[in-house]
């Protein structure tokens, strides 16, 4: 049961988005996706929900392409959260979660489940537009999370850029809990410090090329962090004996 | 039963209630011919066809036109969206326009109505939005609305070529189809076949509510739900299209009933589309019928005015209204 | 409380529902025809204007809202593009008078009807003076059609009528103005000028001149075509506002075009509330186009 990107190519028009990338994603384990700005994060997430047919190569969810997998059979194994939130019409928070099984059981119990864990409870009943954007991310993630069954797959598009810090340490243990459940979490991010802290593994994508891919601390170096986003970087030691990475002031 | 459940459950019950006494009213509304006096009477079985006819129209149209601005604002995800926003009414226009301009021309009546023109013209439009609005192979949202736009513009100015090809007599004929009306001299034959498809298509734009729910979401997000967008959308531009068709077909354009009929809905029920485009067609009959026993009391001695003219001052400061209180949200 | 009002709101609309179904008595039996004299709908405001030389207004229970020559009292039924088909059957007509579409020809509806309700259905194409002539012949037959001393008065208004149109279009050796005329019809938001085969084309050649215009029927032209056909006359046949109007306010766009008619000072206007209408009253209209031509003729250089 995994997630496995075999030379994946595309291009928009005459920019080539994603070149001959390989990678898997393991079950149990949460994979972090970075790189800079147009390097290729979210059409690559996009090939791998389906939603987009790469130009070449494929991706396989639990061995099948995805691509050719019907919508209904596809919406059972992989869940997705986009970068911004979207929901045309006033649906409450709970009616929005409960879209996340709109071609499954009905299951009240997850549902209620996933409001509890994202500490959505208060406000289940407001209309969705009338929220900030880190409680349409909360929302999103909600549904997401009432979708999938505890071995699925979960694909996250910088899924708290707009939370508070309480709510993105609360979503990241949340992350953390369904990977150790089973769960294949693969989430683009900018945050490498956070990437650090959370993710098992990491692919760094830059101009569409996979630079890099494995546990995260191998991937991770201040050198290939240097040529890839062509800033400095350097390790900062906190009292705790932990240590953040941050980019240089010069 | 839950909140929601019982919330639509009045709600219906409610348009139920306000679109039968629109109806009960349409077939009792009586004014005297001779001294203009208003009453409300049971219709002597000599004309009672003629009332009769007038709500089975105004019933099928106002259904079929709000059941189409349900479908297009949630194809289209804009709330402003009506069914005339894909250029279907222009070219009915156009079709009644060229059986005009050809029966001027050969001096052989084309048609004796105009249904047959009009519903020629709507289809063919429809053909055309439906290729030139994809994106990738599918119906994209964005391109539909430019290309009806086009489109209207483009069989607008054909209608007025047409319009400056014949002689004036005839100038009036167009821009009183183009008012509307209520023909209660429908044939059967055709009042079964709008008829059905309105009844058609409210049923089936309910069985596809959980799905336009689901498309409220971004397009990745709603396919990753399981949604096939697709396809859904083929059927909801299909479906709105062809009620669109037999409307203006049928009465012409009327205006402001797919605009604001699924909003009024929207305000009594939410936005749960199963119960919205149930809502949503018995909107659209209150507001048609109601305008048309407006219409059979208020003519300031002139004859009864189109029914366009109705729908839109009583439809504009309602829809205004609507607006300015921040309610029927899309 | 608030629940208890709002479920009540349902419960008030089907109590008013059923009120209304159950309170509401029949309306009475449409008017039936006793007297043995016409009655008369025109959907014609042509039709109707003739009928009013006829002397058969009292006979005319139904109008179309075009028909201003009528009584304001008479119902309006509408028009041709929408007819009030209850009204018209209260109203209990015997006979129903129009000008049909030339591209929708006869309703169907109305045709079904008269014959259901035995109505006599008197339709004309009318454009020129041969049409409103024919009319003028038919009308006697057609509301009469059993004969009898009704039939043979309206008979001899018809032939009185048709010797006063044949009188009016006739120049009888009067100094007339006989130059190529532009016969405008309007001239805002576009000229519209009378071609041939109208009934103003026909009055005016009858009366000796000639239409500038070949196009049949009614015709739009623009400025340029005006310059560059730079007529002798104009005449602006006006059928509303002020009767008496100086020419050059009433030509509009036409004022400032440097044509031999502006430059010669003829530039005419003929006024008449029937001016417009292809009816019997083209015999008024005929006496001021004749009045016209009369000015136009001594304008000459």
């Amino acid at each position: 049961m995994s997630v496995r990107v075999r030379d994946i190519s595309h291009r928009y028009g005459r920019v080539q988005a994603l070149e001959s990338v390989t990678a898997d994603a393991a079950p149990g384990r949460i994979t972090a996706v970075l790189g800079p700005n147009a390097a290729g994060k979210s059409t690559l997430l996009r090939c791998v929900i389906g939603a987009l047919s790469p130009a070449a190569g494929c991706v396989l969810i639990d061995g099948e392409p995805a691509h050719q997998l019907p919508t209904r059979k596809l919406a059972g194994r992989v869940a997705y959260v986009p970068q911004r939130p979207q929901v045309s019409a006033a649906f409450t928070v709970r009616e929005v979660v409960e879209l996340g099984r709109y071609a499954l059981a009905a299951s009240r119990r997850r549902i209620d489940e996933a409001l509890g864990e994202l500490d959505l409870n208060e406000i289940a009943d407001r209309p969705f537009p009338t929220l900030s954007v880190g409680q349409q991310q909360r929302a999103t993630l909600a549904r997401a999370v009432a979708q999938i069954a505890d071995d699925g797959h979960l694909v996250l598009d910088e899924p708290a850029s707009a939370m508070d810090l309480r709510h993105v340490r609360s979503s990241t243990a949340l992350l953390r809990r369904l990977a150790d459940g089973g769960a294949t979490v693969l989430v683009a991010m900018h945050d490498l410090t956070l990437a650090l802290s959370l993710a098992d593994e990491c692919w760094l994508l830059d101009h569409g090329r996979l630079v890099a891919a494995g546990p995260t601390t191998e991937v991770i170096s201040i050198e290939r962090l240097h040529e890839v986003f062509g800033v400095g970087f350097e390790w900062i030691e906190r009292p705790d004996g932990g240590r953040v990475l941050l980019p240089t002031s010069a | 039963m839950n909140a929601t459940a019982r919330r639509h459950l009045r709600g219906l019950a409610i348009l139920t209630a306000l679109a039968a006494i629109a109806a009960v009213l349409r077939i009792l509304i009586d004014r005297d011919p001779r001294d203009g006096v208003i009453s409300l009477a049971w219709p002597h079985p000599k004309y009672a066809w003629v009332r009769w006819t007038a709500l089975a129209v105004g019933a099928t149209v106002g259904s079929g036109l709000a059941t189409s601005g349900v479908l297009l604002q949630a194809l289209l995800r804009n709330p402003l969206a009506s069914p005339f926003i894909l250029g279907i009414t222009a070219g009915a226009g156009l079709g009644v326009m060229t059986a005009m301009y050809i029966g001027h021309l050969t001096g052989v009546t084309v048609a004796s109505s105009s249904v047959l023109p009009a519903l020629a013209g709507a289809l063919a439009v429809m053909g055309i939005v439906y290729s030139l609005g994809q994106r990738r192979g599918w119906l994209d949202p964005v391109s539909l609305v430019l290309v009806g736009v086009i489109v209207s513009a483009i069989c607008g100015a054909l209608i007025m070529l047409l319009q400056h090809l014949v002689p004036a007599g005839l100038h009036g004929e167009i821009t009183r189809w183009m008012m509307g009306r209520i023909p209660e001299d429908t044939p059967t034959a055709s009042l079964v076949l709008v008829g059905g498809l309105s009844v058609a298509g409210i049923a089936i734009g309910m069985a596809m509510g959980p799905a336009m729910d689901a498309a409220t979401l971004g397009d990745d997000e709603a396919r990753s739900v399981g949604l096939a967008l697709g396809p859904l959308r083929v059927w909801m531009f299909l479906l709105a299209g062809a009620l669109t068709a037999g409307a203006v077909a049928l009465c012409g354009p009327i205006g402001f009933v797919g605009l604001l009929a699924p909003h009024a809905a929207r305000l009594v029920l939410g936005p749960h589309h199963t119960s919205l485009v149930l809502g949503a067609a018995l909107a659209g009959i209150i507001l048609v019928v109601g305008a048309d026993v407006a219409r059979q009391a208020i003519d300031f001695d002139a004859g009864r005015m189109p029914i366009g003219i109705f729908t839109a001052l009583i439809g504009g400061p309602a829809f205004i209204w609507l607006l300015r209180t921040g309610r029927g949200q899309a | 409380m608030q629940s208890s009002t709002r479920a009540s709101w349902p419960a008030a609309a089907w109590i008013t529902l059923v009120t209304l179904a159950v309170g509401c008595g029949r309306a009475p039996e449409p008017q039936q025809t006793t007297t043995g004299q016409p009655r008369i709908v025109s959907l014609s405001p042509a039709v109707s204007r003739t009928l009013l030389d006829f002397g058969l207004q009292q006979q005319i229970v139904g109008r179309s809202r075009w028909c201003a020559s009528l009584d304001p009292a008479i119902p309006v039924l509408g028009d041709l593009y929408e007819i009030n088909y209850e009204w018209l059957l209260r109203l209990d007509p015997t006979h129903v008078l129009l000008q049909p579409s030339a591209s929708t020809g006869l309703d169907p509806t109305l045709e079904r009807l008269a014959a259901e309700h035995d109505w006599v259905l008197g339709h004309w194409t009318i454009n020129t003076i041969a049409d409103i002539e024919q009319m003028v012949r038919d009308l006697p037959a057609v509301l009469f059609p059993g004969g009898g001393p009704c039939r043979e008065a309206a008979a001899a208004r018809a032939a009185d009528l048709l010797n006063r149109i044949d009188v009016a279009v006739t120049p009888h050796g009067a100094d007339l103005w006989s130059g190529p005329t532009l016969l405008i019809a309007d001239t805002e938001p576009v000229v519209l000028v009378f071609g041939r085969e109208t009934y103003l084309n026909d009055i005016l050649t009858g009366l000796g001149a000639q239409n500038a215009i070949a196009a049949r029927g009614w015709t739009e032209i623009s400025l340029e075509d005006i310059l560059r056909m730079d007529p002798q006359a104009i005449i602006l046949v006006r059928d509303r506002g002020p009767s008496q109007v100086s020419p050059l306010d009433a030509a509009g766009p036409l004022a400032d075009l440097d044509t031999t008619a502006r430059r010669e000072g003829r530039i005419a206007v003929l006024w008449h509330p029937d001016a417009k209408l292809p009816s019997s009253a083209v015999i008024g209209v005929a006496q001021q186009m004749r009045r016209v031509l009369a000015e136009l003729s001594d304008s000459q250089p």
